[in-house]
C-alpha cells in the first residue's frame, strides 16, 4: 500500500487545517500557490489547499485588491454598482492571459433581480492592485433591448454574473456564467484580450431558464477521459437551500453537454407555468455529486461531536494538477448545527469506470489514490446516499457492512465488489450499479485515517461510504454503554429523550422501574408533590451481544423552583437539589477567576470583576418550559457581556444582556443564536443600581420582564434546551468580556411563570 | 543478555522448530536508515530500527517487547521480509505507531503466492498484538497496512528450519501458542532495560 499521507521516515506529516472564508470559491494556482476567489471580494491562498490564509474579504474601500493610491473598489467600479443599484459584487474569476497579466471577471447584481455587470479588471500581481477594463456584460435592462437585440426577458435572457473563464485544448478561450434566469450561457472570447468576441449576444444556453435556480457554472477539461465537465450547482444557497453540486459533460466546450443517462442539459429548466421556484422540474437531472450531508458521529464512536458533513456545498470550481493528474472539486460548505457560517473546502475528483465524477468523501488531506486490499475495505460503513432532491434535508449516515462474502447488509442489502486495483461497483435494489472508488481518507471526527468509497450511478446518484474501526459485538456494546449518558437526572422535570441507537446498529431499548412516572420512551408524568426516584435501565445490544447500564433518575413536580442561587456568601443552590457553582476565569471554559459578595438585594450578592464567571451544573433547565429571575446591578455596560449564559451547543444558546448589541440599539436583551432571536427591552437597565430581570419560555412563547413589567414579548423562541446536557454560566460565554457588577438571588423554574408571579418576585 | 534470555525461553517453547526470535535490539536506532540485508539471516526491505525512547507515548514506545528496540515500516509503507534460502514465519507482536489500522499479510515463495490473509488485523497505539501465521516455507513476507502510517514490530518470530521439513499441521500451531504464552508472561512482567 502506498503511504496515504505525505510521511517522514518515522513519523507522518501531522494533518492541519486552516480554513478561510471564501464563497463561491474559484481556483487559479500561481507559481507553487492556489488562489480561490469568490463573491463580496473575498479570496485566500493556501499552497497545500489544507491551509488557507485569508487574503481578502468583504467590498470595502481598504480591500486590498483594489486599492491603488487614491483609488479603491468603489472607485475603480463605480459604473458597475450604479448599473447593479448594489454595492458589493458576486462570484469573480481570475485568468492569467497571454500577456502574463491577471484578468478579474468582476460582477455586480441587484440581487432581488437579475440587474447586473459584468466587467474586467486587470492587474500585473494575482492580489492586484486591480485596474478597470470597463463593463462586457449588462443583464436585466427592463424594457430595452439587450446584448442580443430583443427586449431583455429574465425568463430566456442570463443574469451577467458567476464567471468562469477557461480555455479549451485547441486555445480558445471562453466564459461559462449565469445564474438563476434564462439560465447558464457560454461565450467565447478573444484569447488575447480576453474580451467576448463581437456578434454573439448573450452566447449559447447550456441549460436551465425559467428562473430554474442552477448557478455557480465551472468548466474543467479532464485529460483522464478528454471530456469537458460543466459544474453547477442546484437549489439555494443558504443554509436551508438545498444547494448541491452536479455534473454533465461534453466533448465539446461549448456542449451540448449531457449526465450520465444521456439527457441533454439545455432541455433542463423549470416550467414557467409554475410558482418561483418549481425545483421539481430540474431535480431529475445532471450527476449530483454532493448535497448536504453528514457522517453522524453515534453513540460509542470514537471522537466527539455530531461527525462531519456539510450543508448546502456548493458553487464549485475544480483544479487538475497537471504533474500528479489529481483533480480536486473546490467549493464553499456550510455546516450542520452552524448556521450561515462557510468554509472553504477541497476535495479529490476522481473519474469512475463510466468516466464520471466521484467526489472523495473526506476532504482533502494529502492523501493519493493507490491499490487497496480486500481485507481493508471489507468491514463496517457509514453510509450516506445524496439521492437526486433538492432539499434542505441533511443525508445522515446509515450503518452497513460490506461482507466478506461480497453482500451489503445493515440499512441497505445489496452486494459489492472489489474491481482493479482500487475501483468499486455496488449494486442496490432500484437502481443501476454505482460505480466509483475506494480511497483513504483523513476522519476528522476520528482524527484518523479512514478507508473511504464515493460511487456513482447511471442515474446520478451518489454515495459516499466511510470505514469505521473493525470491531466485535461485545467491543460495541460496550463503547455504545460507556458513551450513553442521560445527563443531570438529579431534578428531572420533563421529557427525557432517550437514545435507541447506538453505532454499527446497535439497539438501545430502555425500562423503567416505575413507568407511571418515567414511561420507557422517556415521557414523564409529573408527579403531585415531592420528588420520585426512578431507576431506568438501558439494554444495549448488537447481534446477540447485550449490556445493560442503570441511571437513577429523580423527578421533580413540574412548574416548581428547579434551582436557587442566593449567593449568601457562597454559590450553593439554596433549593439542595443541584450543585454548587464553580468560579471561572474569563471564559466558561477557562481556569482561574474568583467572585466576591457584598451586600445585595437580599442577604448578600455576588460581585463579578469582570474577569471572572460562575459555570454552573449542567443541565439545569432541560425542557421548552422554564423561568430565569434574577438581580443585577451592573457597575459597567459593555455590549455582548453576559449574565445569565445557557447553551445545548456553542451554537444554540440564550443570553440575558444589559446591553445588547447595535440592531436593538445597544438595549439590554435576551438573545439567542445561532437561529438568531433577538428580544431587545427597548432600554437599558441602569448602572450602580439593582434591577429586575426575568424571562419566561412556553413552547417558543417568550416573555422578558423589567422590575416586573413585560417589556418584550414574542413568538418562535428556539428550543435550546432539548437534553439534560446543557450548559450554564454566569457572566461568562466562550467569546465575550465577562460581566462587571453584582448578581441576586438567580431562581430558575421548571415552567413559564406568569406576569402576576414575575412581580411577586421582584416584591418579594 | 536479557534479550538472550528471552529469546532462548522462546526457543525453548518451539524447540522442534527452532525459531528465532529477533528484537532488533542490537541495531542502532535510526528514523532514516534501513536495516542492512543480511541481518539476522534475512532481506529487509523499507524496515528500519527506532528506539522506544525516540517518540514516547507513540505506539513505538508502547510497542516495545524486547528490551528497547522496534523494527517499524519506513514511511508507512508496506514492507518486505526475506530469505531465499525459505523460512516459517511464526509471528511477530505488531502495535500502530500513531493510529489505529489494520495489517494483512502475503506469504511467497520464488515468487509464487502460497498464503494470503483474508482478513485483517487491527493493531492500536498502545498494547502490542501477537499475531502468528505459522507460514512454512517461504522466502517472502510482505507486510500490508491500511492506513500508510507507521507501525512497530518486534519480536518477528521465524524457524530456520528446511523448508522441506513438513511439520505436523499441529506442531507449530502448538509452537505458536507456546511462543504466545511465553511472550504474554514477557509483556505481564516487563524486563527492566539492560
Amino acid at each position: 500500500m502506498l503511504p496515504l499521507f505525505a510521511a517522514a521516515q518515522a513519523a507522518p506529516t501531522p494533518i492541519v487545517f486552516q480554513n478561510a472564508a471564501v464563497h463561491d470559491p474559484s481556483v487559479i494556482k500561481v507559481d507553487d500557490m492556489f488562489y480561490v476567489f469568490g463573491s463580496h471580494l473575498a479570496a485566500a491562498k493556501s499552497r497545500d489547499l489544507m491551509k488557507w490564509q485569508q487574503v481578502s474579504d468583504g467590498v470595502t474601500a481598504s480591500n486590498p485588491l483594489f486599492l491603488n493610491g487614491a483609488s479603491n473598489v468603489f472607485t475603480e467600479l463605480a459604473e458597475t454598482f450604479s448599473w447593479a443599484q448594489s454595492s458589493t459584487l458576486w462570484a469573480g474569476d481570475v485568468k492569467r492571459m497571454p500577456d502574463g497579466k491577471f484578468y478579474m471577471y468582476y460582477n455586480a447584481c441587484k440581487g432581488d433581480s437579475p440587474r447586473s455587470a459584468l466587467g474586467i479588471a486587470v492587474a500585473n500581481n494575482i492580489e492586484g492592485p486591480y485596474v478597470d477594463k470597463g463593463i462586457i456584460l449588462k443583464s436585466g435592462m427592463w424594457g430595452q433591448p439587450s446584448h442580443d437585440g430583443t427586449i431583455y426577458d429574465a425568463l430566456k435572457h442570463p443574469n451577467a454574473v458567476d464567471p468562469h473563464v477557461f480555455s479549451d485544448r485547441a486555445g480558445k478561450l471562453w466564459m461559462v456564467y449565469g445564474s438563476y434566469s434564462g439560465g447558464i450561457f457560454i461565450l467565447a472570447l478573444n484569447p488575447s484580450t480576453g474580451m467576448p468576441l463581437p456578434g454573439q449576444g448573450y452566447g449559447k444556453r447550456l441549460m436551465g431558464g425559467n428562473h430554474a435556480r442552477i448557478e455557480g457554472a465551472y468548466v474543467m477539461y479532464s485529460p483522464a477521459t478528454s471530456h469537458y465537465y460543466l459544474f453547477t450547482s442546484f437549489g439555494g444557497l443558504d443554509s436551508t437551500g438545498g444547494y448541491n453540486m452536479r455534473v454533465a459533460r461534453s466533448l465539446n466546450p461549448d456542449g451540448p453537454y449531457v449526465d450520465a443517462q444521456g439527457n441533454d442539459m439545455a432541455a433542463v429548466r423549470s416550467d414557467p407555468t409554475k410558482p418561483l421556484f418549481d425545483d421539481a422540474s430540474i431535480a431529475p437531472y445532471g450527476v449530483k455529486l454532493m448535497g448536504s450531508f453528514l457522517f453522524e458521529r453515534s453513540l460509542g464512536d470514537t471522537g466527539t461531536g455530531i461527525g462531519t458533513g456539510y450543508v448546502s456545498p456548493g458553487h464549485n470550481s475544480a483544479y487538475v494538477d497537471p504533474a500528479s493528474g489529481k483533480h480536486f472539486l473546490i467549493f464553499h460548505a456550510r455546516f450542520p448545527e452552524r448556521g450561515e457560517q462557510h468554509e472553504i473546502r477541497t476535495h479529490q475528483l476522481f473519474m469512475n469506470a463510466e468516466g464520471w465524477p466521484v467526489v472523495a468523501p473526506r476532504r482533502y488531506a494529502g492523501e493519493t489514490l493507490g491499490a487497496v486490499r480486500r481485507e481493508f475495505v471489507q468491514g463496517d460503513y457509514m453510509l450516506v446516499n445524496h439521492g437526486k432532491d433538492i432539499s434542505a434535508t441533511i443525508k445522515k449516515s446509515q450503518p452497513i457492512a460490506l461482507n466478506a462474502d461480497g453482500t451489503i447488509t445493515g440499512a441497505v442489502g445489496g452486494s459489492w465488489l472489489l474491481t482493479g486495483s482500487n475501483g468499486i461497483e455496488i449494486r442496490l435494489p432500484g437502481a443501476s450499479p454505482y460505480k466509483g472508488v475506494f480511497i483513504n481518507g483523513w476522519d476528522e471526527t476520528a482524527k484518523s485515517p479512514a478507508m473511504t468509497f464515493s460511487a456513482v450511478s447511471r442515474e446520478g446518484i451518489s454515495l459516499f461510504g466511510s470505514r469505521l474501526p473493525p470491531r466485535t459485538e461485545a467491543q460495541v456494546v460496550n463503547a455504545v454503554a460507556a458513551e450513553l449518558s442521560l445527563g443531570n437526572t438529579s431534578a428531572v422535570t420533563a421529557n427525557l429523550a432517550l437514545p435507541t441507537r447506538g453505532t454499527r446498529g446497535a439497539v438501545i431499548t430502555w425500562t423503567s422501574s416505575n413507568p407511571a412516572v418515567i414511561s420507557n420512551t422517556g415521557v414523564l408524568t409529573s408527579p403531585a408533590s415531592g420528588d420520585v426516584n426512578v431507576t431506568l435501565t438501558a439494554r444495549i445490544a448488537k447481534g446477540n451481544t447485550v449490556v445493560t447500564k442503570t441511571f437513577a433518575v429523580t423527578v421533580r413536580k413540574a412548574g416548581g423552583l428547579l434551582a436557587h442561587y442566593t449567593f449568601d456568601g457562597n454559590l450553593a443552590d439554596a433549593n439542595g437539589i443541584f450543585g454548587a457553582g464553580s468560579v471561572t476565569g474569563n471564559r466558561i471554559d477557562a481556569p482561574g477567576g474568583s467572585i466576591a459578595f457584598e451586600a445585595g438585594v437580599k442577604g448578600r450578592a455576588a460581585v463579578f470583576d469582570g474577569a471572572s464567571g460562575v459555570r454552573l451544573p449542567n443541565g439545569l433547565i432541560a425542557s421548552q418550559n422554564y423561568s430565569v429571575a434574577l438581580w443585577l446591578k451592573p457597575a459597567a455596560l459593555t455590549a455582548f457581556s453576559t449574565t445569565f449564559f445557557g447553551a445545548r451547543t456553542t451554537e444554540s444558546w440564550v443570553s440575558l444582556l444589559p446591553m445588547g448589541h447595535g440592531g436593538v440599539g445597544g438595549a439590554s436583551m435576551l438573545w439567542s443564536g445561532t437561529a438568531w432571536y433577538d428580544a431587545g427591552l427597548g432600554m437599558t437597565i441602569p448602572v450602580g443600581r439593582w434591577s429586575h430581570l426575568a424571562f419566561t419560555v412556553r413552547n417558543g412563547a417568550v416573555n422578558v420582564y423589567v422590575d416586573g413589567s413585560k417589556r418584550f414579548s414574542g413568538a418562535g423562541f428556539p428550543n435550546v434546551f432539548t437534553g439534560t446536557s446543557g450548559v450554564f454560566a454566569l457572566g461568562v460565554n466562550w467569546w465575550d468580556v465577562p460581566y462587571r457588577g453584582a448578581m441576586d438571588d438567580l431562581r430558575i423554574y421548571g415552567s413559564a411563570l406568569s406576569d402576576a408571579d414575575i412581580a411577586a418576585l421582584v416584591r418579594q | 543478555m536479557k534479550h538472550i534470555i528471552f529469546s532462548l525461553s522462546l526457543a525453548a517453547c518451539c524447540a522442534s522448530v527452532h525459531a528465532d526470535v529477533i528484537g532488533f535490539d542490537d541495531l542502532a536506532s535510526s528514523e532514516t536508515a534501513v536495516i542492512a540485508d543480511g541481518y539476522a539471516g534475512f532481506n529487509w526491505t523499507g524496515v528500519g530500527v527506532i528506539g522506544a525512547d525516540a517518540y514516547p507515548d507513540s505506539g513505538f514506545a508502547n510497542g516495545v517487547v524486547s528490551v528497547a528496540n522496534v523494527a517499524f515500516n519506513h514511511g508507512g509503507g508496506t514492507v518486505t521480509i526475506s530469505n531465499a534460502a525459505g523460512f516459517d514465519f511464526i509471528g511477530a507482536f505488531f502495535t500502530s505507531a500513531w493510529y489505529e489500522q489494520e495489517l494483512a499479510f502475503e506469504g511467497s515463495r520464488a515468487g509464487q503466492l502460497l498464503f494470503a490473509t483474508d482478513v485483517s488485523y487491527g493493531i492500536d497505539t498502545v498494547t502490542p498484538q501477537w499475531i502468528e501465521l505459522g507460514w512454512r516455507g517461504i522466502d517472502t513476507l510482505t507486510i500490508y497496512n491500511s492506513s500508510g502510517t507507521q507501525w512497530a514490530m518486534d519480536a518477528f518470530t521465524a524457524s530456520a528450519t528446511a523448508p522441506n521439513t513438513v511439520p505436523e499441521p499441529g506442531t507449530l500451531a502448538l509452537c505458536g501458542i507456546a511462543a504466545a504464552g511465553c511472550l504474554a508472561a514477557r509483556r505481564r512482567r516487563p524486563l527492566q532495560r539492560a
